[in-house]
């Protein structure tokens, strides 16, 4: 094996944690990405429309976590750098010019880049095959394409190396003098012109959302998305540098306080916080915006059974509804006509479409319409509030269905179905379509479990109650989002990896001085103070930023949701969950410092300060 | 033969002007043994490595065989430090996880040629320092003594004609020093490579065949 090949291979070796660290990051981004673009051709092996947009999901869950971690890589790969500086003055002192001494710290990424490659591909199918069971109900067969395997293994080759470039460019700039003697510095970097870039992305961001016109645009929120997010990325770093400024000020009396303005490692860790703190917050504000929208989406059901194929055919005759009314339990029970996906011509689809009688609407389900409507004329056609905006349409415009024009005669107020209902006579319906049968039936009941259980024993296989509907959505929901946040969960250890990695940079790079302080009199107790003061300085500054941040960020939310055709009108904001985060961040660096506070107790004074002088 | 010509070269150390070297003028011919000795912040180690192309004076000249060391871009001066000069350092500068005959035949590797291609000369130089036994040792696992040959033998691999050391010896002890300075002065006889080295140590004076004294960055 080649002697950089080699050298390369036991540099990695030598630094297990942080090595584990980036491949850990870089694994997690490529596996969600593999994952992302499988899920479909997985749920499609089960043909159930449900998921549409499964995809979209985990795409937007790919990009997020991709900016943690290339935040993570990025860090981890400067702090590579700075050990690495030994190395090359010794390789510029015997000969190596600037390019070969960057190609060989890029092509240590790049070896970085290939073992995470085999790591993201092999997650991602362990991750496609657990999703894929979780989200059809275990039926769905395990797809794998080679195209997007190639993909995952290319994405993390590539991301490597583009995270390791600034640093190993700014390498470059150091003299060989200065590199064989370390005396180099690392240059200060202009913090507020990186400020106003990142205020005015994350602006930006938002905006894009407000924008009326572009709010229902796909590509307008994916861009809303992620310039947001790259402009809160840009902020954070400066931000955190003149808060911790500022603290140093406030409490300059504080040694402790004052210490921590200049430390690089410290603001690095609450960087990786904010950023940790901001995407959590924003995924389980979307969780909960998805629970109660769900919640009171049923609520609009009237009816306690509904009976339906799974593909709406239209099969049920006036003689099944009728033997439907007449089982034990059942105290009504009427036949709707329904169409998913109506074409709308120049319109998006309708995508929940019933025909029925306005008092079977009244009868069966909670929907009122802004204007109280007594008949419905033919050729009318009642629409969600939701979809005239998105559509800009108005009461008494004209709007093609399937090859029939129909005139709005009136506005359902109530966010139903994701806010695209649209309700036509039954006549009409029939017309439109050449159907006579029903697609579902919709029934009340006093009992509905039993009423269900009665229904299944006289033949009607798919009865199911409402409730176990909700429950399945729920359930369904739910295991998106628990598979999300497990993900979150990841992409947070890697983070939290980054953590306990950056307050040991912290530690070791301020060895000399702790060794200086003890020999001048600090304790070991006064000592073991300063670190945790620390930690939590640093946790709760994070927490903090990332809270403004994940609360900056669920303003792009509705937007994300319109995505999905999820109408969404405000966004839920928990205490306890605000409290959490800061908890939690100030935790988890008080735990991450244990290591450095058992380091620091074993501390040798004196062979501290002669190494440092060496 | 080496040339130093009216060599001057300033720092700005806290906005202030400090000058190092003041119109240094020095030749130094093939195959001789010079120690270059002062007190500290004399300019020793300045003049080294600007003869080393690590640093360019601020004003002057410097002519290694005929080379201005002035005009040289970045690739030439890596070329230089590769081919025509060997550097020694006080802390040897190995490569650690790398063992003594990777670190050895490193300078080839930097000229883009194949180690196993220098294979019988890298075999010639571990013997001519004495490291037959720990060849395979990594460089972290040497004491510095074994270090320092490791460095040395490094310097040699691509035949420079010119070794510069700055302060070989100065993290050993006296009897590690003495085998240094003794192996030094064996490459110089033997092989007739110039060896400019700067030191504190007048034990080691003894070894070369001229000495170049600097105080306040002039030759005295």
């Amino acid at each position: 094996m080649s002697i950089v090949i080699k050298h390369i291979w036991r540099n990695i070796k030598e630094k297990k944690l942080m090595s584990a660290l980036i491949i850990l990051s870089l694994a997690i981004s490529g596996a969600l990405l593999f994952v992302a673009l499988s899920i479909a051709d997985v749920l499609d092996t089960v043909a159930d429309s449900e998921f549409q947009s499964v995809t979209t999901v985990f795409l937007l869950i790919f990009v997020v976590t991709s900016f943690m971690s290339v935040f993570v890589v990025f860090s981890s790969f400067k702090y590579v750098m700075a050990l690495r500086v030994k190395t090359l003055g010794t390789l510029r002192s015997i000969g190596a010019d600037k390019k070969r001494c960057g190609n060989l710290l890029l092509l240590e990424s790049v070896v970085y880049g290939l073992i995470s490659a085999v790591f993201a591909a092999a997650a991602g199918i362990v991750l496609l095959l657990i999703l894929g069971k979780a989200l059809s109900g275990g039926t769905a067969a395990l797809v794998i394409s080679p195209t997007y395997i190639l993909i995952t293994v290319l994405f993390c080759l590539l991301l490597s190396p583009i995270c390791a470039y600034l640093p190993v460019r700014a390498s470059e700039k150091y003299s060989v003098k200065e590199l064989i003697l370390q005396t180099h510095r690392i240059k200060e970097k202009k913090r507020l012109p990186v400020l106003l870039v990142g205020l005015a992305l994350t602006a930006i961001g938002v905006l894009l959302v407000l924008i009326n016109a572009l709010k229902y645009e796909e590509w307008a929120v994916y861009c809303s998305l992620f310039v947001s997010l790259a402009g809160f990325v840009l902020c954070v770093g400066p931000l955190v540098h003149y808060f911790m400024a500022l603290l140093g000020k406030v409490f300059s009396n504080n040694f402790t306080v004052r210490n921590m303005r200049e430390n690089r490692s410290h603001n690095t860790i609450a960087v990786l916080l904010a950023i940790a703190v901001a995407v959590v917050f924003m995924v389980n504000s979307a969780n909960a915006i998805l629970i109660g929208a769900t919640d009171k989406s049923f609520a609009l059901y009237n009816y306690d059974i509904h009976i339906s194929t799974k593909t709406n055919d239209a099969i049920y005759s006036a003689a099944e509804v009728a033997q439907v009314g007449g089982v034990s339990g059942i105290t009504a029970a009427d036949g709707i006509y329904y169409q998913s996906e109506a074409d709308a011509g120049g319109h998006i689809p309708v995508m929940n479409l019933y025909g029925m009688s306005l008092s079977k609407m009244n009868a069966y389900f909670n929907l009122t319409t802004e204007e109280e409507i007594t008949a419905q004329d033919a050729k009318t056609i009642l629409l969600s509030r939701d979809y005239l905006e998105r559509e800009k349409l108005a009461k008494g415009d004209t709007i093609t269905v399937g090859n029939a024009e129909f005139e709005i005669a009136g506005i359902i107020k109530e966010m139903f179905n994701s806010g695209n209902v649209g309700v036509l006579s039954e006549g009409d319906f029939e017309e439109l379509y050449g159907v006579s049968r029903y697609t579902l039936i919709a029934a009340k009941s006093d009992i509905p479990d039993a009423a269900r259980n009665a229904l299944r024993a006289e033949g009607f296989q798919t009865a199911a109650t409402v409730a176990d509907m909700l429950a399945r959505i729920k359930s369904i929901n739910a295991d998106l989002f628990t598979t999300v946040n497990y993900i979150i969960v990841l992409s947070t250890t890697a983070g939290v990896f980054g953590v306990l990695n950056n307050l040991l940079i912290a530690f070791a790079s301020r060895k000399r001085e702790r060794a200086l302080l003890r020999s001048i009199g600090m304790s070991k107790r006064q000592s073991a103070k300063t670190i945790l003061v620390e930690a939590l300085i640093t946790g709760l500054t994070g927490g903090s930023l990332g809270l403004v941040g994940g609360l900056l960020l669920t303003a792009v939310i509705p937007a994300v949701f319109l995505v999905f055709e999820f109408p969404v009108k405000s966004v839920p904001l928990s205490p306890a969950a605000i409290t959490l985060c800061i908890i939690c961040s100030a935790a988890i660096c008080l735990l991450a410092s244990l290591i450095s506070l058992i380091s620091n107790s074993k501390l040798n004074v004196i062979q501290t300060l002669r190494e440092e002088i060496l | 033969m080496i040339k130093a010509q009216s060599i001057f070269k300033t720092f700005t150390i806290g906005g202030e002007s400090v000058n190092v070297l003041n119109d240094i003028n020095i030749e130094i011919n093939d195959g001789e043994f010079v120690s270059v000795t002062g007190a500290s912040g004399s300019g020793k180690s300045t003049l080294l490595y600007l003869l080393g192309a690590l640093d360019a004076p601020t004003s002057g000249e410097i002519i290694v065989d005929g080379t201005h060391l002035s005009k040289m871009n970045d690739k030439q001066t890596s070329e230089y430090r590769r081919k025509r000069v060997g550097f020694v350092f006080q802390f040897y500068n190995l490569i650690q996880n790398l063992t003594v005959e990777e670190n050895i035949v490193l300078p080839v590797v930097l000229d883009g040629k194949k180690a196993k291609g220098y294979a019988a000369k890298s075999d010639e130089l571990i013997a001519l320092v004495g490291l037959e036994n720990v060849r395979k040792q990594k460089g972290a696992l040497l004491s510095g003594g074994q270090q320092q040959r490791v460095a040395i033998a490094r310097a040699l691999i691509n035949d420079p004609h010119i070794i510069l050391a700055d302060e070989p010896i100065g993290n050993l002890d006296s009897v590690k020093s003495a085998e240094i300075m003794k192996l030094l002065q064996k490459i110089n006889r033997e092989k007739g490579v110039t060896i400019v080295q700067v030191t504190h140590s007048r034990e080691s004076v003894g070894y070369g065949t001229r000495e170049i004294r600097l105080q306040d960055g002039k030759v005295v």
